[in-house]
């Protein structure tokens, strides 16, 4: 792009803050439609507490299913704001500004549906408490030798963690939506998530100290997480989960499932919101090779898996593992590698495949693969255990079916929710790239261009010019 | 603000940093000391862009104090109720190390998370309650010059003689003096 071509900072916030203060009819449509399959989800929530867990299609053997399944999915995808945004903050890649809300957005909400999982696989979603420690009259507290207590701690951790991560860089930019809305409920709204911020040099000192330290400390706590999810399945003696390596493996395939969703995301907020000009191509292009780089971590994980367990002869292990590459979940199995390394490095390997359109559609692909990887360590694990006239099948129920699906709305609403409210591009960020010459994107060449000429464009943070 | 204090608070907006620094250094010649002089911007300065001292921040002494006390509340937590609710081990010991190192490792990432934030806040000023020094931090009418990328100074506690060509100054540059 060059300099002549470059917005200044009424263009910057113009396209960016212009597009909250107006109706997007795709938006509320999106929103609509979201809204709707979130009713699917608490409808059939509803109907599951009010008729008891056995409307599932959970049964012995298989007491694991869709809930676990997707709660593993959704923490994976949550993954996308603690990658791409704390470790890109940490390394100082400059690409990064456009990008990091929306990644810090999809965490939060992916995060707080993951968690909603074990809840509702509960059944009994009431006596949630249990799980609390704290004085009471049962003279029971929490084990904390399970899996599953560090599974509550280390989510709670990093929801907690997330939604500050998501907050602390929010305050500046909803300071300049509260100053910049009309009096009445959207001033008062942005009002109370400013916290009184004024942009003072204290202000923006402590808040970069905070910043800092979060992106620090936020990378190994999303590094637990996934870590001890795995841990779930890898502490047991269950065939097909004793495994050293699921804590990385769970890792990289979270990382990369919330590369997905962030590709799709942007690609989606590119179109719809006309953010050419921040969300670039070389935005697309520097993730994308990010995507190819962890679909084939993922794919190398995969192999390592199969070949230790194919080498070892351990014959629970080898039941397991025929039903996968070769019985009944074959077709599945097969249908996940295609997806999640065939099609992403066939298509990203090039520079035509790392533009908008392409990178969401292979993120699409590997979010499919990506819950068939976990419905595949999951089910068939489950339904060949060690005894063989215990051998069992898993078909889910309408139940299930509707709350995995209502829970892709009650994300999307939530998403379109926040793109509607306050700004999806972080504008103090950008503003800051620009200062600098070089968040790459709307402003970098702009700065460069004013610093070479001499102009009193560089020093303007935003640029001024309202 | 009182009436008093009003009446010798300059301000303007600017659209460049180098009037702002221009206005800075003729203030600080004029006697006014740096505590007096609030430059409010729409994203952070560089330390060496104004001639204002530089900033301190404790924050990333509390975010320690705070990892140190969420991983000590954590450890208790889980080897308190392992001695308080005793389960046969087989041999093994009651306060197990690798899920007390889990359940420790979490608190301490949450009392660091928690602490910094909480100092960022407490030190911008953003919790409720928190009163802001001679007048910093109040709400400006000018306000809406910084959410649309100017930068805002504010010279709080003036003298008249000093308000006086400050605010000359001010209006040779500024986009708008309040």
């Amino acid at each position: 792009m060059t300099a002549a071509s470059q917005p200044s900072a009424a263009v910057l916030d113009g396209q960016l803050l212009g597009r909250l203060d107006r109706r997007r009819p795709g938006l509320l449509v999106g929103s609509l439609a979201s809204g709707a399959l979130a009713l699917v989800f608490i409808y059939c929530w509803g109907y599951q507490i009010a008729n008891g867990i056995g409307v599932t299609g959970i049964n012995r053997p298989v007491f694991w299913g869709f809930y676990i399944i997707n709660f593993v999915f959704w923490i994976g995808i949550s993954h996308a704001g603690t990658l791409i945004s704390a470790i890109l903050r940490v390394t100082k890649a400059e690409w990064r500004r456009p990008v990091t809300r929306s990644a810090e957005a999809i965490t939060l909400f992916a995060l707080a549906i993951g968690g909603l999982f074990p809840l509702i696989h509960l059944g009994r979603v009431a006596i949630f408490y249990y799980m609390v420690p704290y004085p009471n009259s049962r003279m029971l507290w929490p084990n904390f030798r399970s899996p599953l207590v560090w599974d509550i701690a280390a989510i709670t951790t990093y929801i907690i963690g997330s939604a500050l991560y998501l907050f602390l860089p929010l305050i500046p930019d909803a300071a300049v939506m509260r100053d910049r809305a009309a009096a009445g409920l959207r001033k008062r709204f942005y009002a109370v998530l400013a916290l009184g911020w004024r942009g003072t040099a204290q202000q923006w000192h402590s808040l970069e100290w905070g910043i800092r330290i979060l992106a620090v400390a936020i990378i190994p706590v999303a590094v637990s997480v996934h870590t001890i999810v795995s841990w779930d399945f890898a502490m047991t003696q269950t065939p097909g989960w004793k495994s050293t390596i699921f804590g990385p493996y769970f890792v990289v395939g979270a990382i990369f499932s919330g590369i997905a969703v962030l590709m799709i995301a942007m690609a989606l907020l590119r179109r719809g919101l006309a953010l050419d000009r921040f969300l670039t191509d070389r935005v697309f292009n520097n993730l994308g090779l990010l995507f190819v780089t962890m679909s084939l971590v993922w794919g190398y994980f995969t192999f390592a898996e199969h070949l230790t367990v194919w080498y070892s002869g351990d014959l629970f292990e080898k039941n397991v593992h025929h039903v996968l590459l070769h019985g009944d979940f074959a077709v599945p199995f097969w249908t996940m590698v295609v997806v999640n390394l065939v099609i992403p490095v066939a298509v990203l390997s090039f520079p035509r495949g790392r533009r908008p359109l392409p990178t969401a559609l292979v993120g699409c692909g590997v979010l499919v693969g990506m819950w068939l990887e976990r419905f595949l360590i999951v089910v068939p694990a489950l339904s060949t255990p060690r005894l063989a006239y215990s051998i069992g099948d898993y078909m889910p129920s309408w139940v299930e079916l509707g709350i995995m699906i209502g829970a892709v709305g009650v994300f999307a609403c939530l998403y379109f929710t926040f793109t509607q409210l306050l700004p999806i591009v972080s504008v103090w960020e950008m503003r800051e790239g620009w200062r600098h010459g070089g968040s790459g994107e709307a402003g970098g060449a702009t700065s460069d261009a004013a610093a070479t000429s001499g102009t009193a464009a560089a020093p303007v943070p935003g640029g001024g010019g309202a | 603000m009182t009436a008093a204090a009003e009446r010798h608070l300059v301000e303007a907006a600017y659209e460049r940093v180098e009037d702002v620094r221009a206005v800075v250094e003729a203030a600080l010649e004029s006697g006014v000391a740096a505590s007096q002089v609030e430059v409010r911007s729409p994203a952070p300065l560089e330390e060496d862009e104004l001639p204002l001292p530089k900033l301190k921040s404790r924050v990333l002494l509390f975010a320690l104090s705070g990892a140190v006390l969420g991983g000590l509340t954590a450890f208790g937590l889980a080897a308190g109720t392992a001695l308080a609710y005793p389960l046969p081990t087989g041999g093994m010991s009651i306060v197990a190390g690798p899920p007390i190192g889990v359940v420790t490792y979490e608190g301490t990432a949450l009392g660091l998370i928690i602490m910094t934030v909480l100092r960022v806040l407490w030190e911008g000023g953003l919790l409720p309650g928190r009163a802001t020094r001679s007048g910093r931090g109040r709400a400006s009418d000018l306000d809406h010059h910084v959410a649309n990328g100017r930068l805002l100074l504010r010279v709080h506690g003036l003298s008249e003689e000093q308000a006086g060509p400050l605010r000359d100054l001010s209006r040779a540059s500024a986009v708008e003096v309040g």
